[in-house]
């Protein structure tokens, strides 16, 4: 599924779009623990969390995924922002939380997707 | 050592000695999460001795969490002969307070506060409170830090000030 059709869709704010918009999303991931996302979500999935830490963006690159959106309206760092910049790194926002948001993901059509 | 549990809790392990703390280590690398460090991605993670020569580069993902929980890290830290500390419990990320919602009582030695926090909103917590730098840069060292009522700057004084035993205590803040 095109990224871009989600953004528009679900009304998120695109924080970085450093690592494009066009791009495929190939599934989701929703977990807030940075581990976890690390050792589970499969390359090219949306990752849904209410994370902010700077982190976040490393794990999003060392997966290769196509994003993540922060939920419940929280606002990252403005050095998360910037190492998103630095890595090529989507970073999208919405002030739905996490459960409402993968509801409407999942409804677009779009899966789990685990590595 | 700074360990990230299973919670992603960041827990502070001091250990009186070298030997003791490389006990602790081969835990750590044991049930740390597998993977290599790209240092394009994460930086370069420096080997360095005491006149900041770099020795080498440590290969090993240092980022993850280890699958230990909070109650078995502190645990270990113990049977190691080591100090267990919950680390900066006023920070809204890798604390105690972010990731369990609390401070667990009677689990850690005592509680850090980051150069953000202030020990009077602690003063309940039921944990000695220290303050310290959480420093990720040489320069960020001594950003915070703890005064001790000591008999002689050792581990064995630290302990007792952090349980206020025998006089000892912590004395206040920078």
């Amino acid at each position: 599924m095109e990224l871009k059709k989600i953004i528009d869709k679900l009304g998120l704010e695109v924080a970085s779009a450093a690592g494009g918009v066009d791009g495929d999303v190939k599934g989701g991931y929703v977990s807030d623990l940075l581990s976890d996302v690390m050792a589970n979500a499969g390359e090219g999935a949306l990752w849904v969390t209410i994370q902010t830490h700077i982190n976040v963006v490393a794990v999003c690159s060392l997966n290769d995924l196509a994003g993540v959106v922060i939920t419940s309206g929280k606002k990252p760092a403005a050095e998360t922002i910037a190492k998103a910049e630095e890595e090529g790194v989507t970073v999208l926002l919405s002030e739905e939380n996490s459960f409402e948001l993968v509801g409407r993901l999942y409804k677009m059509g779009l899966r789990g997707k685990e590595r | 050592m700074e360990v990230t549990t299973a919670e992603e809790v960041h827990v502070l392990a001091l250990f009186a000695t070298l030997a003791d703390a490389g006990e602790m280590q081969g835990k750590v690398y044991q049930r740390l999460q597998e993977g290599e460090n790209d240092p394009r991605r994460f930086g370069y993670q420096v080997i360095v001795d005491e006149h900041e020569n770099v020795l080498g580069m440590n290969e090993r993902l240092l980022l993850g969490a280890t699958d230990m929980d909070v109650g078995t890290t502190v645990d270990y830290v113990h049977r190691y002969g080591g100090l267990a500390v919950a680390s900066h419990v006023d920070r809204p990320a890798f604390s105690c307070t972010s990731q369990l919602g609390f401070i667990p009582p009677g689990v850690f030695d005592a509680v850090e506060l980051s150069p953000y926090g202030k020990a009077e909103d602690y003063a309940d917590c039921g944990y000695a409170v220290i303050r310290a730098s959480d420093a990720h840069r040489p320069n960020d060292v001594g950003a915070a830090f703890t005064v001790f009522e000591l008999a002689a700057p050792t581990f064995e004084e630290l302990k007792m000030a952090l349980a206020a035993k025998d006089g000892r205590h912590v004395a206040g803040y920078g």
